[in-house]
């Protein structure tokens, strides 16, 4: 086994669970195995960079995070050649769930994040899902440590204003109003 | 209404994947999953799969690469020095820039100001111009540059201070005065100035300009005013 062998074996022995819930946390289901292998191969391309010791973990979260903005921009394209084949009648075959919804209030605060700057929907996720750091958040997306405590305190407010807004749209729905609110 | 607390309890009970530890995840071996990635990545082919032998034999290739680009970029900048000494358009340094703007606003020029903004560029971070305390292309920007020079006297001034250059970001912090005050005593309507502001300069022009946190901090009792009942 080569240097670079070992090196991969470490990080993936440590962080491969840790990097496979972040993807699990973002991605649709039937892509976070491609985007985990998609980090995990640059983790290898470039094994002379990743940190040692925890560190390497930010490292690949910020790999992550930038494959997934490939994604995100390829399944945008989809969306809006999907909306031009539903404007002449063509209905395309529905994707997978993106998310395991776990209820409406939790359907609801999902779909209000991701009206979100997509840098605040990061920030958000990694400080209250990930529990990671303002120090390592500084590093997986590049900003100053000011600006995440500004962004953080942003995003939580906006956060809210969308939860209530989409809570208001739910209870005046006509199907709310007859009690079958879900 | 629902508080802030709650949504974000809300949000962190709808983590999908809560304990990465109870995951039912097959981990193969480092190895296997390396072969794995070799056989369902298209870009895989662009790894270096010669032998020990072959990578010995073509090593001095980036060498002599990196020669020539040195060579080149060497060559290049000896041409440049060599015709006049005046500032080629577009060139502008980005804390030049961030300066003739700000001189732009001590002689009260909006119009002159607004030359140093790009067409689609962003202000950041500034609550009291909006609800998201954001100002997008040059229209709103102007609405805001106009608010900010409503704000400031005549006879007051912005002084540049503590500039640090990164690339085409400046990082710096202001001070307002009041022309012949003292240095000291210079808060004007309870605004003292900014701190840790950024500017991104592209092509000779403004493109994102973002208040630092802290700066908000420095004109609060401004801001209160602003806020205040009836005011």
């Amino acid at each position: 086994m080569t240097s670079s062998d070992v090196r991969f074996a470490e990080i993936y022995e440590t962080f491969f669970r840790r990097l496979y819930g972040y993807c699990l946390r973002r991605a649709t289901a039937d892509r976070v195995d491609d985007v985990v292998a998609e980090t995990f191969l640059i983790a290898w391309r470039r094994i002379d960079d990743v940190p040692t010791g925890d560190e390497a973990l930010p490292w690949l979260y910020a790999v992550a995070f930038k494959v997934l903005g490939n994604q995100w921009r390829s399944q945008t394209r989809q969306r809006k050649l999907e909306d031009k084949l539903s404007a002449v009648g063509i209905t395309p075959v529905s994707s997978p769930e993106d998310f395991i919804i776990k209820g409406q209030e939790s359907g609801q605060v999902l779909q209000a994040v991701s009206r979100l700057k997509r840098t605040d929907q990061e920030i958000l996720k990694l400080a209250m899902w990930e529990e990671v750091s303002h120090a390592d958040i500084t590093l997986i997306l590049g900003v100053s440590p000011g600006a995440v405590k500004q962004r953080l305190y942003e995003a939580r407010k906006n956060l809210t204003r969308e939860y209530n807004r989409l809570e208001n749209k739910r209870i005046k729905s006509p199907a709310a109003r007859k009690g079958g609110g879900q | 209404v629902i508080t802030e607390e709650t949504v974000m309890t809300i949000f962190v009970e709808a983590n999908p994947a809560p304990d990465v530890d109870e995951l039912d995840l097959v981990q193969t071996g480092s190895a296997a999953y390396l072969a794995t990635l070799e056989t369902r990545s298209s870009e895989m082919t662009q790894l270096d799969t010669r032998s020990e032998d072959q990578k010995e034999k073509n090593t001095y290739w980036p060498w002599l690469a990196a020669a020539m680009i040195i060579v080149l970029v060497g060559l290049a900048v000896v041409l440049l020095n060599q015709g006049d000494d005046a500032p080629v358009a577009g060139q502008t340094s980005p804390e030049e820039v961030l300066a003739d703007y700000v001189a732009a606003i001590n002689s009260g020029d909006v119009d002159g100001a607004m030359e140093f903004y790009a067409e689609d560029a962003v202000v950041e971070n500034v609550p009291w111009f909006d609800d998201d305390g954001i100002a997008t292309g040059t229209a709103e920007i102007r609405a805001l540059e106009e608010q900010s020079f409503a704000f400031q006297g005549s006879g007051d001034g912005v002084e540049l201070i503590d500039m640090v250059v990164s690339g085409n970001t400046v990082t710096f912090s202001t001070r307002f005065f009041r022309r012949g005050a003292e240095a000291d005593s210079s808060v004007i309507q309870g605004c003292s100035g900014s701190k840790d502001d950024q500017v991104t300069v592209e092509d000779g022009k403004i493109t994102r300009y973002v208040h630092g946190p802290e700066s908000e901090i420095l004109c609060l009792d401004w801001l209160n005013s602003r806020l205040a009942p009836g005011t």
